[in-house]
């Protein structure tokens, strides 16, 4: 259908953005331009931008991301370091090395959209936890469910904090996921919705050259981190309001206000008022120091990530994820053991 | 009485009212969001909410480990039809509504219950953890804004003595429901917003749950909801015109332009609510909704029967 | 009822129509390897399927929400009689919703409107 393909060719592209190590903040910056739209799950996306160093841990979880795109979709390898190693799922990615990788998502989407040639999966067609007994059918072995359930095994239950004993949910939430900064793997126990206990991890995010812009400070960089805090919240059109001021150095003192009065107004900081009580401080606060865009300001001391984990337990799982972003740095997180 | 439409053309007429609301929904939601965002949108923003179609329309659907595929197929077309059967009491003109029950409300009611039914089922069938923490959150919204919506319209049928939607309508011929009962208007917007998990009470799809039910709906079947949560808020601003706004009232214009034009209004105050505000946190919002908002309610049935007793 | 028939031909129309739309077109597609069926997650694995005895904090919520919708069945009809009967009306539903709000106020003060 001719027609279909060309509506679809001309609309916004909805990508999904991976950031890996040395890309900072800055691919937030793209949702200023209109004719991409981010979207925060990699089925919805056209284009998968992996922007910056993927080695290891990041690179097998973004070989998880990549197999969930749709078959039709598209990678665009964003790298000032294209002869770095490249996990699988880069390896047939568009390779681009410029400041402003919006062109190449565009045409990017386009071939996706307009010439649906299925994708190959990178990871083993195996299922996640294959059938495992003593007999010659799987049966028998040890234990009340007399072996390992085929598949995923099915939730167990735990005590919870009011008394009940129903089943937790524990999980690995990775690092591509909106309110984690750079690098941050959750691991957390959730019961009903709310955390039981949760463990950050800063992976590897490697040695080599930053992309261009990535690193920012000041109002620029505080700029970047509320659009992530923005889109957090539900407020796109607020969120690529203060993208586009970013993109455009963060200079005008007035607009960075109008922004902030915007911020304030929409109930953002009410939502985040009592939440992340950390050292006598929450979210609120940390998110108005930020919203002063006080060039002054600088020097926040990093926290480190089991303070953070402990701060959790027992919060809710999306006020769990605002406390995480309300501690995220604004630069490129350094490596290793040191707090997000 | 009020004409009702043939049973064959009532499906016509309700896809092709949806079809078009949920489609300025979408326009108006982007011209809005481009404002706000000073992007400077132009003409091409007519055609954008088409492209995004074809977009979705081209992506392959996508399947999880262990689905309910009953449920996962059944739950968007649930919630359409809740959008369709709702629009079918609203009224358009003095003589025409497609279903104008005598029960109006009572089945416009039971279309917003099954609302959270549908939402549910649509977050558990996927059997993936977002989706799941998503469908369970806005349920607890949902029974909490359910029982707002059952006191601002009762508070309505009051001076109209009568659940019916054009009797309703008759009844604010020399003073809108919105004038006289002030409270009605916006305890309905909350509850608008709260069934198309809209803005401020997106629980059911948030970006802070990676989409939330939505987050493992690709391809033509994640088109089908989207569109299904444009409509159902088309029909929600329908409602409100027809029941706080005075419906096919006002001079020189026609019945249903008047009604278009008071449904696209409301259509763009529920859009900026959806950019201007912040998600409120389920916990939050039901204490919200318990505490300050039902007795907000009680006031104004109690508006609606003082003011009914002269 | 015959006033039901058009609401409920519109109920049927949409939902063929949408439960066709969605089936349909992927109705012959292979299934999708298992890496591409995985949870998203953000690039993390689970540890079970999600499917589970979930605690649903707001339990006690739910009670008092079927108490006010038995209320607003005697509401709807209520509404109708309400000018004819004038002041006795109001202070009968004035007294069924402040026995009602007691419930609220008492759910209130045990923290059954937060949970954690």
């Amino acid at each position: 259908m001719t027609v279909l393909r060309r509506l679809a060719q001309d609309a916004p592209a909805p990508v999904f953005v991976a950031r890996g190590g040395g890309a900072g903040l800055l691919p937030v910056e793209l949702q200023a331009d209109p004719r991409l739209r981010m979207v925060g799950s990699a089925r919805h996306a056209t284009v998968l931008l992996a922007a910056g160093r993927f080695a290891g841990a990041m690179g097998d979880a973004l070989d998880r991301v990549h197999d969930q795109l749709p078959s039709t979709g598209a990678v665009v390898w964003w790298t000032a370091d294209p002869d770095a190693a490249r996990p699988p799922s880069l390896a047939e990615a568009t390779v681009f090395g410029g400041p402003d990788p919006v062109e190449a998502v565009l045409a990017a989407h386009r071939r996706a959209v307009s010439q649906p040639g299925a994708r190959r999966a990178v990871l083993a067609d195996e299922p996640p936890h294959p059938f495992e007994g003593r007999g010659d059918h799987g049966q028998g072995g040890e234990g009340m469910m007399g072996g390992v359930p085929f598949g995923r095994a099915m939730a167990m239950t735990a005590d919870d904090r009011d008394g009940l004993a129903l089943d937790q949910l524990p999980l690995q939430l990775g690092p591509f996921l909106l309110g984690l900064p750079n690098g941050v793997r959750v691991s957390a126990v959730l019961q009903g919705g709310v955390v039981q206990e949760a463990e950050l991890e800063g992976l590897d995010l490697g040695e080599g050259r930053a992309l261009a812009g990535a690193d920012a400070t000041g109002a620029r960089a505080d700029l970047r981190w509320l659009a992530e805090a923005l889109r957090l919240g539900g407020l796109d059109a607020l969120a690529r309001r203060a993208a586009r001021l970013a993109r455009a150095g963060a200079t005008d003192a007035a607009a960075c206000a109008r922004v902030a009065k915007l911020v304030r107004r929409s109930g953002l900081p009410a939502a985040w008022s009592k939440v992340g009580v950390v050292e006598g401080e929450d979210a609120r606060s940390r998110l108005e120091r930020r919203l002063r865009f006080d060039p002054r300001a600088g020097g926040r001391r990093p926290l480190p990530a089991d303070r953070i984990g402990r701060a959790l337990a027992g919060q809710d799982w999306s006020d769990a994820l605002v406390t995480i972003w309300s501690f995220a740095s604004v630069g490129e997180r350094a490596p290793a053991a040191a707090a997000p | 009485m009020s004409n009702h439409a043939d049973i064959w053309a009532a499906p016509l007429l309700a896809a092709g009212i949806l079809a078009v609301g949920a489609y300025t929904v979408a326009v108006i939601h982007l011209a809005v969001g481009g404002w706000l965002a000073q992007a400077r949108p132009g003409v091409g923003l007519l055609l954008q909410p088409a492209r995004s179609a074809a977009v979705l329309m081209a992506q392959p659907a996508t399947a999880t480990e262990r689905p309910d595929r009953a449920m996962a197929a059944l739950s968007p077309a649930l919630y359409a039809a809740l959008a369709a059967v709702a629009v079918t009491v609203v009224p358009w003109s003095r003589s025409f509504s497609i279903a104008d029950v005598e029960t109006g409300i009572v089945l416009w009611g039971t279309a917003e219950a099954l609302v959270i039914v549908a939402m549910f089922l649509h977050g558990w069938s996927s059997n993936s953890h977002q989706p799941l923490l998503a469908a369970y959150r806005f349920v607890a919204a949902g029974v909490s804004y359910l029982l707002l919506s059952m006191f601002v319209l009762i508070a309505a049928a009051i001076p109209a003595e009568s659940l019916q939607l054009s009797r309703i309508v008759e009844s604010q011929a020399g003073l809108w429901n919105v004038v006289r009962q002030p409270l009605g208007l916006p305890l309905f917007v909350v509850v608008a917003l709260g069934s198309a998990t809209w803005g401020p009470l997106d629980l059911a799809d948030g970006s802070d749950v990676s989409g939330g039910t939505a987050a493992e709906a690709s391809g033509i079947p994640g088109l089908v909801w989207m569109w299904a949560r444009a409509a159902m808020l088309a029909a929600f601003a329908a409602m409100s015109a027809a029941v706080f706004l005075g419906g096919w009232h006002g001079p020189v214009l026609p019945g249903p332009a008047w009604m278009a034009v008071k449904t696209v209004a409301m259509i763009t105050v529920l859009s900026a609510a959806g950019h201007l505000l912040a998600r409120v946190p389920a916990e939050r919002f039901v204490t919200w909704a318990w505490v300050v908002l039902l007795p907000l309610g009680f006031a104004d049935l109690a508006i609606a029967g003082l003011g009914s007793l002269r | 009822m015959r006033a039901l028939a058009p609401a409920l031909a519109a109920f049927a129309g949409v939902f063929a129509v949408a439960l066709a739309a969605t089936v349909w077109p992927g109705a012959k597609a292979p299934l999708p390897p298992w890496p591409a069926r995985a949870p998203w997650l953000g690039g993390g694995t689970p540890e079970t399927h999600a499917w589970s005895r979930f605690h649903a904090r707001y339990y006690p919520l739910t009670l008092v929400f079927v108490a006010f919708e038995m209320e607003m069945m005697f509401m709807y009809p209520w509404a109708v009689v309400y000018v004819r009967e004038g002041v006795t009306a109001l202070a009968d539903m004035g007294v069924f919703l402040a026995l009602l709000s007691l419930g609220v106020l008492y759910a209130w003060r045990e923290r059954a409107l937060r949970w954690q």
